[in-house]
């Protein structure tokens, strides 16, 4: 019967939308629910994505178009070297193998560290972006533990939508 | 309270119909979901490489889906609340005696046609009788629920009339929890929690609940000339009580609730839910009738016990196998101290329990085509029994109680059933072009003492241009006939003899187990509009018409003899005759609105018309009971950033039937309960005490109106029902 009210309600009547382009949205809404320690007033958030870009141009459209306040600014970069000034780092699958390393080099910086890399939190990631399991739709896990560690926390709001993990 | 996904329904369609998207993501379309709340977003199905689209197969049912944030922000910490405030529904708290509050939901009356679900399993009445629909329910562990107006017999079987509300729960692997702590006035405290215990393992445990008492406002202070104090009188004119020792009003209320989710992997969840509820069995009554006595009350406790099993046959296809027992209790120290009780002690005594076994099958069959079908079995006991001279001994069976009338020495017979019923329901889903799809279905229930069931279910939903869609649905649903209706067995003896010498009972209900069930037809029509990404409309029209109702009658002239030793003066009992109807519609509509960089909010409303009448089965049409053929809900939620949340909510109920007829010999017209205007006001001061608590003020009649709401058909009940005056609760709610 469940499974009736689902496809009844949710799953059946719901159109779905590309995965790289509501994450493209929900990338560029994240730090509206994030406290980064070292982002005060109105001055642009860095959105940086290290690695090939998934998103296509609609990361970029979204920078330049949604209106947001405080405005975003999208760089992409291939290293962690080039990270400097960036707030926001989506680590693109590609990078997968290097993950760790990455995380490492990005440690002590202030940077919310993003990305859908599987089990990207529990590497120390802080927040990952999921697709599968029960829901249709996308997920966010989030390791509050290492966000913390960095000085970045989250709101309400976003605590009460994503799955904590503590690994 | 508005249908989230709908609206990502909405803007996800304009993103499919773009041409351009599969490249390049539609960028102006996706500049059009930006504005969507986090949840909203997050509950968006996504086209992933290793899943097929979910084509545009929307459901033509009319639904409404509410959000955690929504449940947060309106501060719904029950069913009762957000029921409330529901587009269609008429809610009349605190008037009934064992079911607390009443409410129609476009013009269906009573829990009987509601059908309430926890994850999808059935947490309502086992065997389909009235149940506290009230503070019972919290939603302390809601991640969203889900609301599916209309007839859905062809899923679930009998009382889906009037509505499906799904209560979802969050996954046991959700970790964080939380605790909340509250107070407030006429001796309101109330506690709640959640937790989870995380991912890690190979199992997850999420377990919440809470617990709450109230006073409730002394109504005799505030509505004095509603409550005098005057002699309790019984039936034979003698003084039970003298005015000069009458008791003050009392109505206190009392719940508590516990949930526990146990993930043991992505293929097996099991599953605890239990609530309970205690008011005032004389709630509803006026003075002259009842005594307002602390231990005069009604107690429900409803248990459900769950596993689920989920398996993947064949590549397309998902099975899943539920077991589930449910076990409902009404305390045997539940009371009435009443007229009809001589202002004694009349006990009461119901259990119904409930084992159901299904299995569903949900297949894509290819991109046009999705069969759901499914296949149940449930056995049902039921035992119900009222005017007991004595608490029910639960270790004695039924008719091992050896009780007697009141006033006689007459043994008095308790009624139990067992019967069982069997399902099988199908429903296809086609998608015949990216804009038109239909549904077709059926279910047919084999039940062990009235028989088979039909009920066919059809719908389509059509896209003429993009931002518009009109949803198209017929369906049949049956209530079937509650233990208390078919079982239930009141009425009073005073002592009195015949001249043949057997004792004189008067107002008696006898049992009739050959009741059938109600039948209801319903056509539905939905325009749902979403000209912007922030604005949302919809248009909800509807007809229903029901017959076989189920009322009490005459009984038949054996029945005057149906106790031996007595002689029955016009017993009655409930059988099937009449019918009834009503048409309405509701027009809802959501804005969601920003000012600067730091404020934002949504705006939320209905108003609701709705006409309808009853035929008894003599021919005579009158108008439907409890229902207000105007009502207006205005909301909104006003945000300043994450720190603060304020939630003014208005409801505009215009006259409201009552139970009574205006006069008998002119109908159609019933006594109309005045209408109303009352506003809640809800207030959130979020990120305090170091960022992670929240402090809640919530006063419910912030103008302090004295208002009414109807009850009542017979004389001696209230037709108009005081509520309560202005009160106030403060909550602290502390993340962990």
């Amino acid at each position: 019967m469940l499974l009736s009210l689902y496809y009844a309600s949710a799953h059946a009547q719901s159109a779905a939308v590309p995965e790289y382009g509501l994450k493209a949205v929900l990338l560029h809404k994240l730090p509206e629910f994030v406290y980064l320690e070292r982002k005060p007033g109105n001055l642009p958030v860095a959105l940086c994505v290290l690695g090939a870009n998934p998103f296509g141009d609609a990361l970029d459209r979204l920078t330049r178009e949604a209106g947001d306040k405080p405005a975003r600014t999208l760089r992409q970069i291939t290293g962690t070297h080039q990270a400097g000034g960036c707030d926001v780092v989506f680590i693109e699958r590609g990078e997968s193998d290097r993950v760790e390393g990455i995380l490492q080099r990005l440690a002590n910086r202030g940077v919310l560290t993003v990305s859908d890399i599987a089990g990207f939190a529990r590497l120390g990631g802080m927040v990952e972006l999921t697709v599968g399991g029960e829901r249709a739709g996308i997920g966010i896990v989030i390791n509050r533990k290492a966000a913390r560690a960095q000085g970045i926390d989250f709101n309400a709001q976003l605590l009460r939508l994503a799955t904590l993990i503590e690994p | 309270m508005f249908p989230s996904r709908f609206r990502i329904a909405m803007l996800s369609a304009c993103l499919l119909a773009a041409p351009a998207l599969a490249s390049s993501h539609g960028g102006d379309e996706l500049l059009r979901l930006a504005p969507l709340s986090l949840a909203e977003l997050l509950a968006i199905p996504v086209v992933t490489a290793s899943r097929q689209q979910e084509n545009r197969a929307r459901t033509p049912a009319h639904i409404i889906v509410v959000t955690r944030e929504q449940i947060r922000e309106r501060r719904y910490r029950n069913l009762a609340d957000l029921l409330e405030d529901l587009p269609g529904v008429d809610f009349m708290r605190g008037t009934k005696s064992s079911a607390y509050n009443y409410f129609s939901i476009q013009g269906h009356a009573g829990s009987t046609k509601l059908l309430i679900l926890l994850d999808g399993i059935r947490i309502g009445h086992p065997a389909g009788g009235n149940i506290p629909v009230a503070e019972n329910y919290a939603l302390y562990h809601a991640k969203q629920v889900e609301v599916l107006y209309g007839p859905a017999a062809a899923l679930y079987g009998a009382d889906a009339v009037a509505a499906v509300i799904n209560i979802v729960t969050e996954r046991a692997s959700a970790g964080e929890g939380w605790v909340s702590v509250g107070g407030g006035a006429f001796g309101t405290r109330e506690v709640s929690f959640t937790a989870g215990t995380g991912s890690n393992g190979p199992a997850a445990l999420r377990i919440g609940g809470h617990w709450q008492r109230s006073d409730r406002a002394p109504l005799d202070a505030y509505y004095p000339a509603e409550f005098p104090r005057v002699d309790a009188r019984r039936f034979d004119g003698t003084v039970a009580v003298p005015a000069a020792a009458r008791e003050s009003y009392a109505g206190d209320i009392g719940s508590h609730s516990v949930q526990a989710r146990l993930d043991l992997n992505e293929h097996i969840d099991l599953g605890y839910y239990r609530n309970e509820f205690h008011s005032l069995t004389s709630t509803g009554d006026p003075p002259r009738t009842a005594l307002y006595l602390p231990e005069a009350r009604w107690q429900t406790r409803i248990e459900t016990a769950y596993g689920k099993a989920r398996f993947r046959p064949f590549e397309g296809a998902e099975v899943e196998l539920v077991v589930d027992y449910s076990l409902l209790r009404v305390a045997p120290n539940s009371r009435y101290v009443n007229i009809f009780t001589g202002f004694e002690p009349g006990y009461a005594h119901v259990r119904s329990e409930r084992l159901g076994i299904e299995q569903n099958l949900n297949w894509r069959i290819d991109q046009r085509h999705r069969v759901q079908a499914g296949l149940g079995y449930q056995e049902i006991h039921a035992i119900e029994a009222s005017d007991l001279p004595r608490p029910y001994d639960t270790g004695r069976g039924p008719g091992e109680q050896g009780m007697t009338y009141r006033n006689t020495n007459l043994p008095m017979t308790i009624h139990d059933a067992r019967y069982h019923n069997l399902s099988l329901y199908a429903q296809l889903h086609t998608q015949w072009r990216e804009t038109f799809s239909t549904m077709v279905g059926a279910r047919l229930d084999r039940h062990s003492d009235y028989g088979d069931s039909f009920n066919p279910r059809l719908g389509a939903v059509w896209q003429p241009v993009p931002g518009h869609l009109l949803k198209l649905l017929y369906g049949e649903a049956f209530r079937a006939p509650s233990p208390e209706e078919s079982l239930n067995s009141f009425g009073t003896f005073d002592g009195s003899v015949d001249a043949g010498g057997k004792f004189i009972g008067r107002g008696f209900r006898v049992p009739n187990f050959h009741i059938e069930p109600e039948n209801t037809r319903t056509l539905s029509v939905t325009w749902d509009w979403r000209p912007r990404a922030d604005l949302h409309v919809m248009v909800n029209g509807y007809h229903s018409d029901t017959e076989n109702l189920i009322l009490t009658l005459p009984a038949p002239a054996a029945a005057v003899d149906s106790i031996p030793g007595a002689t029955l003066v016009a017993p009655e009992h409930k059988d099937n005759a009449g019918k009834a109807a009503q048409n309405g519609v509701d027009l809802i509509g959501q804005w969601r609105f920003h000012i600067g960089d730091d404020w934002s909010g949504d705006v939320w409303g209905s108003y609701g018309w709705v006409s309808g009448w009853i035929d008894e089965g003599n021919g005579v049409r009158w108008d439907l009971p409890y229902l207000a053929a105007r009502k207006f809900k205005l909301g909104t939620t006003v945000r300043y950033r994450d720190r603060l949340t304020v939630t003014p909510r208005v409801y505009w109920i215009g006259d409201t039937t009552n139970g009574r007829k205006l006069n008998a010999a002119a109908p159609p017209q019933r006594r109309e309960t005045p209408g109303y205007r009352v506003t809640n006001l809800h207030v959130g001061w979020h990120q305090a005490f170091d960022r992670r608590a929240t402090l809640w003020l919530d006063v419910y009649n912030l103008f302090d109106e004295r208002y009414h709401v109807a009850h009542g058909s017979g004389s001696r009940t209230f037709f108009d029902m005081p509520q309560q005056p202005r009160s106030w609760q403060l909550s602290l709610e502390i993340p962990f």
